[in-house]
């Protein structure tokens, strides 16, 4: 009964709180309007898009086998993604670019693809100790959402288990999230608009693996991108998971990208 | 390049309902969400593009309002996910609600700008729950998380709310 009382009171407060938000009655026919004009063109890869990435540091083909092995092509051509690869995009696809330690991780940059457009990549934490957690999702997240790259619904409801219950559970010392922040070292400022795909752990070996995907304004042959991959040490488990901020580790790795011709991987609806 | 397709009249007034019946919600849920009314709109015709780009694969897997409301509710959490969004203060003052009316009651207003201090995951599920009217599992079926998660953030939700309400909703 009080439940009804709190909704109808929530809706009530909200409708007059935010009464001058009442929407564009011409929302639905602008829409429809440009989507038309833009139905059916769609920007494939060019097939001669030559991608050429200056490699800063050497990579470690250890670092590789103890991955996860998910690439660009199972992140974003799979349940999760939204683009279309064409059949030859694994050859534009540069892998083991960087390798980065910090104290308590190696973090590996493993796989990037950059059109002009957009740059899309793949990275590895791997924890140096193995009772580490590494997440990237608010601890009451589904844990079988977590561990599994295409995580089927009803087996994530079947399952059951939070992050938090799988860091009491699984005998974890401490738990760590993985962040990202992202800049262009050429024009000195951050990059806002970001996004990916998620992570993915895999509960044997302790590895997240990480996406990453910057959709850029303008097409450029040539961009440098800096990437900061930050675990931050989680402290306080009882209401907003609390982290402690002055002992943040971050792997750091700057990135120059040459697209000798620009394109743009195509996109499903 | 394929021909463009006749426009399915069918379709589009499907689609052109949907947007008259849920469009006003979905602005006020995502200007409580994203704090800006610019952000909001765009929100609002972003989730509303996609879901015109799919709706001719729409099978009815889950109710049109769980459907879009999910769409919604990930296009507020990609604006969220931006550099810019992570590094500012987000103590929310009713100044920084320049929408919200202040010939409302006290506690109407209370309520809305608690909704808004909450951390996000929390007020997610308030939206919805409250707002949105929707039950456990429809949230967790929108948000991707087990229901046993959606009922843990509302509890905390509600034990916020009803101290900022002093007790006046939101009993235990």
């Amino acid at each position: 009964m009080s439940d009804q009382r709190d909704r109808r009171f929530v809706q009530a407060s909200i409708d007059s709180g935010l009464s001058s938000l009442g929407g564009d009655p011409r929302l639905a026919q602008r829409i429809m309007g440009l989507e038309r004009k833009e139905r059916n063109v769609k920007k494939k890869l060019s097939a001669g898009v030559i991608l050429v990435i200056a490699l800063m540091l050497a990579t470690t083909s250890v670092a590789f086998a103890m991955s996860n092995g998910f690439g660009l092509l199972d992140f974003f051509g799979g349940r999760r993604g939204r683009v279309e690869i064409p059949d030859d995009a694994a050859q534009y696809i540069e892998h083991d670019l960087k390798t980065v330690e910090c104290e308590h991780a190696t973090v590996v940059f493993r796989e990037a693809v950059y059109d002009g457009k957009t740059c899309r990549m793949v990275y590895d934490v791997i924890p140096k100790q193995k009772d580490m957690l590494l997440f990237d999702c608010p601890m009451d997240d589904s844990w079988y959402g977590l561990t599994h790259l295409n995580a089927d619904r009803d087996a994530m409801l079947a399952d059951g288990r939070t992050v938090l219950d799988a860091y009491y559970e699984g005998g974890y010392a401490s738990a760590w999230e993985v962040d990202i922040d992202l800049n262009d070292p050429t024009e000195q400022e951050a990059i806002d608009q970001y996004g990916g795909l998620g992570g993915v752990l895999n509960e044997e070996t302790g590895v997240y693996t990480g996406t990453l995907e910057i959709p850029f304004d303008a097409i450029r042959a040539e961009r440098t991108v800096a990437v900061y991959v930050r675990l931050l040490p989680l402290t306080d488990v009882s209401d907003e998971f609390s982290y402690d901020y002055d002992r943040a580790e971050i792997a750091a790795m700057e990135y120059h990208f040459r697209a000798a011709v620009s394109g743009e991987l195509s996109t499903r609806s | 390049m394929q021909g463009i397709k006749a426009p399915d009249p069918g379709m589009d007034e499907q689609f052109r309902d949907l947007v008259e019946d849920y469009q006003a919600p979905l602005l006020k849920m995502c200007y409580l969400q994203l704090q800006d009314r610019g952000l909001a709109e765009d929100a609002v015709q972003e989730t509303f593009i996609k879901a015109y780009r799919t709706l001719p694969a729409y099978r009815g897997e889950s109710s049109r309002k769980t459907w879009l409301i999910r769409i919604a509710i990930n296009t507020c959490r990609d604006m969220q996910r931006s550099g810019w969004w992570k590094h500012i203060n987000r103590r929310v003052t009713p100044e920084m609600l320049p929408e919200l009316s202040r010939g409302i009651s006290e506690d109407a207003l209370t309520v809305n700008l608690e909704i808004a201090r909450l951390p996000g995951k929390m007020r997610e599920v308030v939206l919805l729950y409250y707002y949105s009217n929707m039950q456990i599992t429809e949230i967790a079926e929108a948000l991707g998380i087990v229901p046993s998660s959606v009922s843990g953030r509302l509890r905390r939700a509600k034990e916020r709310l009803r101290a900022a309400l002093k007790g006046a909703y939101f009993d235990e």
